[in-house]
């Protein structure tokens, strides 16, 4: 990507009361991407979301949206953010309409007109009248979306977006903002401990810890990795593992009624042919991916997942 | 420029959508209501003869002396104006006729008004950490400063909504109970032995334009608490309570001459207009406008600071 980055965070730590809370992170964020940003409860995501927006101010370091400093020059950088930083929270003795009307006031060229094409877009025209407080979670969340897109900003930030919809919320959700990084070209940057959550909805993640990164990584590579770990549902077990042993990188081992080995894709029909030839009855085969979840628990050691 | 309205707009919207400022309306309503009623309930007959009473009085309270039961430096003034009416024949006002009434409004409601203004003052900031709505304030274009500064503005322009509304229905309410008559009542004062004659429809509205910098000072003071330690019920708390308990620690500290350098004793401006006394004997209308500003600046330098420089983590 040879882009210019909508989102530069440059070596960025955040002190609070002698503790640091954020260690010299860095990494950029591209329009049209959707990054996630992942990591254990505590790990430093909703702080680090908190400096990007100007809500914390930044011990050391700089954050750059399209190239303005968030420090220097706060209303630069903020008309191209749109955020909603953890729960949507809206004026709830307002109507939705009216909650959007003070937002438009508090940003340049948002007229009634966009407005109104906001509320379509997020799809609350029915309720929009009605007051905030008699929403329900999923509509104030798409509330918070069409507050957040209405100053048509090239950057979309939402803290925890899937917390608390159900699973159609969370299903709709996904495909809103894949499709506003894809069609639209908003960098969009969203955070969470739901690692599932984020392999469907994001190109890259970065996994964050005790306040460093850990690192950042393309999601279809951690997904698809070379080898992969095979079960072989068969028997007698004992004698699969001996025909099994000189293949793969490590050694077969015996689960159950199971042999489990890594192997990559072409050796699968490889290892079945062999255990058929040394009649070996095979009750089933089953590929299970690595998925992000052991990435994950393998960068952060497996602890303190929540 | 255009953008600062806007932002004051949103503050007075969200001010005047709420209900709560409404039942506020709503109570001042009822109790101008109230009074209008009952004074002219117990409104003596039109016929009864006002010299008579003033005679009558000026008896009591010469009994009163002898028994004892009151100093003669107390009742020497309230006997000296009696009988300055009786010698000029000016009948007393009435309490049942238009400038009486919106001076006893005015009397009764400025602690309303102190009260109202403190709840929503002490409100502004405070609410949107509680709800988390301040996240949503503080991420658009507008700076801290000015986020604060139309909040303060705004909060202005509900003060003087609110002494307007004061002012207007009042007078209203007083004109359908008593008539739109009267407007040349005088106010008699008697002040070092020198008897003042003044309109007692332009000293009420004088008082309401003193008592505006005395609530200007408490709602500031609620506005600062609101802001700097994101608490509702503190800011609105101390600062009714400050108001209601101070003329009472007031008294007690007036003997002691540092207590005029006390912020809550320089608020009251009207303690300088004739017939009343500041709480020290030496204080001037002058030493109590640079005292509040004074404190006036202090307080909002550490408001707008505190809000600019801390942290988000609502």
């Amino acid at each position: 990507m040879q882009k210019q980055p909508a989102v530069e965070i440059k070596q960025v730590t955040k002190v609070i009361r002698g503790r640091k809370i954020i260690d010299n992170i860095n990494f950029s964020i591209y329009p049209g991407e959707v990054f996630g940003f992942l990591g254990p409860n505590g790990a430093g995501k909703t702080t680090t979301i908190r400096m990007i927006v100007g809500l914390m101010g930044i011990t050391d370091g700089e954050i750059l949206i399209k190239g303005n400093s968030i420090k220097t020059s706060h209303g630069a950088a903020m008309k191209h953010i749109g955020a909603i930083v953890e729960n949507p929270e809206m004026y709830k003795y307002l109507s939705g309409y009216l909650n959007l009307v003070h937002f438009a006031r508090m940003s340049d060229n948002v007229d009634k007109k966009r407005i109104d094409e906001v509320i379509e877009l997020v799809g609350l025209k029915n309720r929009i009248h009605d007051k905030v407080k008699t929403y329900s979670l999923g509509m104030r969340q798409r509330l918070g979306i069409a507050q957040a897109l209405l100053h048509s900003p090239d950057v979309l930030i939402l803290d925890e977006p899937t917390n608390g919809l159900d699973p159609a919320g969370i299903r709709e959700m996904r495909h809103y903002i894949r499709n506003l990084a894809e069609k639209e070209g908003l960098a969009v940057i969203v955070s969470s401990h739901l690692l599932s959550e984020m392999e469907l909805m994001c190109d890259r993640i970065g996994v964050l810890q005790h306040g460093k990164m850990l690192g950042v990584q393309q999601v279809h590579e951690l997904s698809s990795e070379q080898t992969q770990m095979v079960s072989f549902q068969v028997e007698p077990v004992e004698q699969a593992a001996i025909v099994l042993r000189d293949m793969g990188s490590k050694k077969p081992q015996i689960k159950d009624d199971k042999v489990m080995i890594e192997l990559t894709r072409d050796e699968i029909p490889v290892a079945a042919a062999k255990l058929t030839k040394e009649a070996i009855n095979i009750y089933g085969i089953q590929a299970e991916t690595k998925t992000l979840e052991d990435t994950f628990l393998e960068l952060t050691g497996g602890k303190e997942i929540v | 420029m255009s953008k600062f309205i806007g932002l004051v707009r949103n503050e007075h919207m969200k001010t005047f959508r709420r209900l709560s400022t409404w039942i506020m309306l709503g109570i001042a309503a009822v109790l101008f209501i109230t009074i209008a009623a009952f004074t002219a309930y117990y409104a003596p007959d039109d016929n009864s003869d006002w010299r008579a009473e003033n005679e009558q009085q000026i008896k009591d309270y010469q009994q009163y002396v002898e028994e004892g039961t009151l100093e003669q430096s107390d009742v020497e003034g309230d006997i000296a104006l009696l009988q300055y009416q009786l010698d000029q024949d000016i009948q007393p006002v009435q309490d049942n006729t238009l400038p009486a009434y919106m001076d006893t409004v005015m009397f009764y409601g400025s602690a309303f008004l102190i009260m109202f203004v403190a709840i929503i003052a002490g409100g502004m900031v405070s609410t949107e950490f509680g709800t988390g709505t301040i996240k949503l304030l503080l991420t658009k274009t507008p700076s801290r400063f000015r986020v604060l500064t139309s909040k303060y503005v705004s909060m202005l322009v509900t003060m003087v909504i609110f002494f307007l509304f004061f002012i207007g229905f009042s007078f209203i309410v007083g004109g359908i109970f008593f008539g739109f008559t009267n407007f040349d009542a005088k106010e008699i004062i008697i002040e070092n032995g020198e008897v003042l004659n003044s309109n007692m429809l332009v000293s009420t509205i004088r008082d309401y334009g003193l008592n505006f910098i005395q609530v200007l000072i408490y709602a500031t003071i609620a506005f600062a608490l609101s802001t700097v330690f994101r608490n509702t019920a503190l800011a609105i708390g101390f600062s009714i309570f400050i108001s209601m308990f101070f003329p009472t620690i007031s008294m007690v500290l007036s003997r002691y001459d540092w207590s005029k350098y006390i912020l809550f004793n320089n608020v009251d401006l009207i303690a300088y207009t004739p017939g009343n006394t500041p709480p020290v004997a030496d204080m001037t209308l002058t030493f109590s406008i640079v005292v509040m500003l004074v404190y006036f600046i202090i307080i909002t330098a550490i408001t707008w600071f505190s809000f600019i420089k801390r942290d988000v983590t609502a």
